[in-house]
C-alpha cells in the first residue's frame, strides 16, 4: 500500500502539524505547496524520533515540495513545469506510479476560461510523460484551485475527469474524433457534508452572487487502470491532526491554528496493481 | 474606369519584427551549445486558438532519463507584442509591449540566479552519474531500469 498525502500550506509554520499528518496517517510520499518553512526545519521536524527518515525526493520544483520515505532512488523526476511535477514512483515492491503533483494556478490570477486552458496543456504534459514512461498508472493529486465540475477538470480535452467510477473504467472515449483518456474523480465525494466532515478542502465567503462557500481545490485523479487497487473510502479529508482540529467552532479551516487548506490522503494498493497487471 | 485608389493606408510591407518564439529557439540553441550538450534547450509549442500562441523553453537532461525543467513561458495574440512572459523557476512575469522589452525581461529571467542554480544542479548530477560511487542519495537516477514500464 503506497499512501500518498497533499497539503496546501498557505505559507504558515505547520511543521509540527505536517509531522502529525506523516505519522498519523502514515504517509510514504508527501506533497506540498504553499511551504515557506525551511527544508531544514521541515525534515528536522518530521524525522525527530521517526523510524524511517524522510528526505526530499530529488527534482527542480520551485512551487511543489516533495518529501518521501521510500528507500532511496524510489523517487525519479520526470519534469518540472512550474505548477506541475512529475514524479515516477518507483516502489521496492509492486507497480511503479506516475505522480502528476499539481498547484495550478489561482482563481485570483485567472478566469475560469484561463485555467481551463491551463488544465488543458497540463493534462497534454501529464499524457506526454505517460508515453513516456509506457503505462498509465497516474495519479493526480494537489490543489487544482478548481472544482470537480469545473471544465477544466471535467472537459475531454482537459483533465477529462469525471464522478462516475463505471464510466472511467471505459478508458477513453471518442470526442470530436480524438480519443481522450478519462481519470476517475473520487473527490466528488468530498462535495457534500458526510459523516460531520466539511463539504470541501477550502472555504471562501464573498458577496457575489453565486458563492460555493466551500470548495473542493484539493483534489487526486486515478486514472482507471489505478481502480483495482483503489477504492473509494481511500481518499480522505483530515480534520484534525496531533489532537487538534484543523477547522474553528463554527466548522471552517482554522487558519490560527493551520492552514486555509485541509490535507488530504490517498492510498494505492500497488501490489493488486500488479495482480491486475 | 479609373484603378480604385487603395484605402489601406500606407502598409507595413517592410516589418521585420521577430516572433517572441524565435526568441526562445535562440536560447534553447544558445543553452544546448554553452553546456557542450549536457543540457539541452527545447522549445515547446502548446496548442493554443489560432493565432495566439503560447510556448515554452524547458531545459532538458538527456541524460537523466530526459528530466525536463521548465524555464519561461511566453503567450501572445496575432500581433506578437504585448507578449505575456512568465519566469517560471524565477517566479517572475510581465507583459511586454515590444521587442526591445521582451528581448530585456527573457535576459533577465533567463540570467536570475535561481536558474543557474537549477542548471548548475543538474550538471553536477550528470556529472556525479559519470562517477557512481559519488552520487548522493538523493540524486536522480538515469541508471535506475524503469520497473513496470510495459503497460
Amino acid at each position: 500500500m503506497l499512501q500518498f498525502a497533499f497539503w496546501n500550506l498557505n505559507r504558515r509554520p505547520l511543521e509540527g502539524l505536517v509531522r502529525a499528518l506523516v505519522h498519523e496517517r502514515d504517509v510514504d510520499v508527501l506533497v506540498l505547496t504553499e511551504c515557506s518553512v525551511p527544508l531544514p526545519v521541515l525534515l528536522t521536524t518530521i524525522n525527530d524520533t521517526a523510524e524511517r527518515t524522510f528526505y526530499v525526493a530529488p527534482g527542480q520544483n520551485q512551487r511543489l515540495v516533495i518529501l518521501t520515505r521510500l528507500p532511496a532512488d524510489s523517487i525519479i523526476p520526470v519534469a518540472d513545469l512550474g505548477g506541475l511535477a512529475l514524479r515516477h514512483v518507483v516502489p521496492p515492491v509492486g507497480s511503479s506510479i506516475l505522480l502528476a503533483a499539481v498547484h495550478l494556478r489561482s482563481k485570483l490570477h485567472l478566469s475560469d476560461d484561463d485555467q481551463a486552458h491551463e488544465a488543458m496543456f497540463v493534462a497534454r504534459e501529464v499524457e506526454a510523460a505517460e508515453a513516456q514512461l509506457g503505462h498509465t498508472r497516474t495519479l493526480v493529486l494537489g490543489d487544482l484551485n478548481m472544482n470537480p465540475f469545473e471544465a477544466g477538470v471535467v472537459g475531454s480535452s482537459a483533465f477529462h475527469a469525471i464522478s462516475a467510477r463505471a464510466v472511467a473504467t471505459r478508458v477513453s472515449r471518442t470526442v470530436n474524433q480524438v480519443s481522450r483518456p478519462f481519470f476517475y474523480n473520487p473527490s466528488w465525494r468530498l462535495l457534500a457534508s458526510s459523516g460531520g466532515q466539511p463539504p470541501g478542502t477550502y472555504y471562501y465567503s464573498h458577496s457575489g452572487a453565486v458563492s460555493y462557500f466551500w470548495n473542493t481545490f484539493d483534489q487526486v485523479l486515478v486514472r482507471p487502470v489505478l481502480l483495482s487497487g483503489f477504492g473509494d473510502d481511500d481518499l480522505k479529508l483530515v480534520t484534525a491532526l496531533a489532537g487538534t482540529s484543523l477547522l474553528t467552532a463554527a466548522g471552517i479551516p482554522d487558519t490560527a491554528v493551520a492552514s486555509d487548506h485541509l490535507p488530504i490522503t490517498v492510498s494505492i494498493d500497488h501490489g493488486r496493481l500488479e495482480e491486475a497487471a | 474606369m479609373t484603378e480604385p485608389s487603395s484605402m489601406w493606408g500606407k502598409l507595413p510591407v517592410d516589418a521585420r519584427m521577430r516572433p517572441p518564439i524565435s526568441f526562445l529557439r535562440e536560447q534553447a540553441a544558445a543553452l544546448t551549445t554553452e553546456t557542450r550538450g549536457l543540457l539541452q534547450g527545447k522549445v515547446v509549442t502548446m496548442e493554443a486558438d489560432p493565432p495566439a500562441l503560447q510556448a515554452a523553453l524547458d531545459i532538458v537532461a538527456p541524460s537523466l532519463n530526459g528530466y525536463r525543467v521548465r524555464v519561461v513561458t511566453i503567450s501572445h495574440g496575432l500581433t506578437f507584442y504585448p507578449v505575456l512572459v512568465r519566469g517560471v523557476v524565477a517566479g517572475q512575469a510581465l507583459n511586454a509591449n515590444s521587442e526591445a522589452m521582451f528581448q530585456s525581461a527573457l535576459r533577465t529571467m533567463l540570467s536570475n540566479a535561481k536558474v543557474h542554480n537549477v542548471i548548475g544542479a543538474l550538471i553536477s548530477q550528470i556529472n556525479a552519474t559519470d562517477a557512481p560511487s559519488e552520487r548522493p542519495a538523493t540524486d536522480v537516477s538515469p541508471e535506475r531500469p524503469v520497473s513496470g514500464a510495459e503497460g
